[in-house]
């Protein structure tokens, strides 16, 4: 009984204690990347690498299959070393991402709104000169008028 | 003076709404594979798709993805005969054989990933009749075990299933729905028929 206790723990622990497998991380890394082209922005640079890693883990298999298993754990660890560094340089380019979209939308509106006022200022503008012409033009007539009457 | 205001506040809000957001296009994927000249021919050595251990076959695979989103797809490569299950287009499942190779790779939107896979067979055995294919070599990769088998050698095929990463899912999905106009299921893949003969 002791001993089924001993390897049900033993088993827990090691399974609790287990890194996610490199494929598993770049599926973690990848959804945190499509998140800043959802908000709007890109990172191109962060796809780049995260491909380099996924070639890295192409060529581990290819290894694997041939059975040089030492030489596939190398490449899964510098494939892993790669999502890692790209993992911790998405936050940085998530929050640019929401910078670029917020300013984004902040110009358009206020393109819009600036846009509208003189466009309308423009209208008001008009309508008083044309009707301060109307007026001077009205007057005129009416100077003519009376000196015709004379 | 009113009247002229509204208008130009409903037209300059149009405007930027449509500023501000993407104009909606359909949302696909699409493979396709070409011979060795870069066209939809010379598939094989001298047009003859009857091709015997070593020679050497070069195709290129192309993947367009045109989801309007980032994407990570996998090529999944298996070899299957004329009477083992192929994928099925109209209900989005895989075929069931297994892969012996793969591709991955994450597309921004609108970006088209060309893959070269130079492949030739390197030992093909006769098994009552039958040629079974236990070496393949793909992009300088040896592929060994029993891969797949025809009767005659005859109607072997290359089937390209092109995968994507289901975010909702968590995991790889060979087929999605669209919502509009009508629900609809869709999956991408293709495939090249040859025959091969027994090493002598």
């Amino acid at each position: 009984m002791l001993i089924v206790l001993f390897v049900i723990l033993t088993n827990a622990s090691v399974s609790y204690t287990q890194a996610p497998d490199v494929t598993t991380l770049s599926y973690q890394a990848f959804d945190q990347l499509a998140t800043v082209y959802q908000s709007g922005g890109s990172a191109p640079n962060l796809v780049s690498r995260l491909n380099s890693a996924l070639s890295l883990m192409e060529a581990a298999r290819v290894e694997r299959a041939q059975g040089n298993a030492s030489n596939a754990s190398a490449l899964e660890d510098q494939a892993r070393s790669i999502i890692a560094q790209v993992s911790s340089q998405i936050p940085a380019a998530q929050q640019e991402a929401v910078q670029v979209s917020n300013l984004r939308v902040e110009t358009t509106v206020a393109g819009a709104v600036f846009v509208v006022g003189l466009l309308t200022f423009c209208f008001y503008g008009c309508l008083r000169v044309w009707r301060w012409y109307d007026k001077e033009k009205l007057l005129e007539m009416r100077i003519l008028g009376e000196e015709t009457k004379d | 003076m009113i009247a002229f205001f509204v208008i130009v506040t409903v037209t300059v809000s149009a405007l930027a709404y449509a500023e501000l957001t993407p104009p909606y296009t359909d949302q696909f994927f699409s493979m396709w594979i070409v011979g060795s000249n870069g066209l939809t021919e010379n598939y094989f050595p001298n047009n003859n798709p009857n091709l015997i251990p070593s020679e050497q076959v070069n195709w290129t695979l192309g993947v367009y993805n045109h989801m309007s989103s980032l994407e990570y797809v996998v090529v999944e490569v298996k070899l299957l005969n004329a009477t083992e299950t192929a994928p099925n287009e109209q209900t989005g499942v895989p075929s069931p054989m297994p892969e012996i190779f793969e591709f991955a790779r994450v597309l921004v939107s609108n970006e088209t990933w060309t893959i070269p896979f130079p492949w030739a067979i390197l030992n093909a055995v006769s098994v009552n009749g039958a040629v079974q294919i236990n070496g393949l070599s793909i992009n300088g990769t040896v592929i060994t075990g029993n891969l797949a088998q025809a009767a005659g050698g005859l109607d072997f095929r290359f089937v390209f299933e092109l995968w994507f990463y289901d975010q909702t899912a968590g995991n790889l999905a060979f087929s999605w729905t669209t919502p509009t106009p009508t629900p609809a299921t869709y999956s991408v893949w293709t495939q090249l028929w040859f025959n091969a003969t027994a090493s002598s």
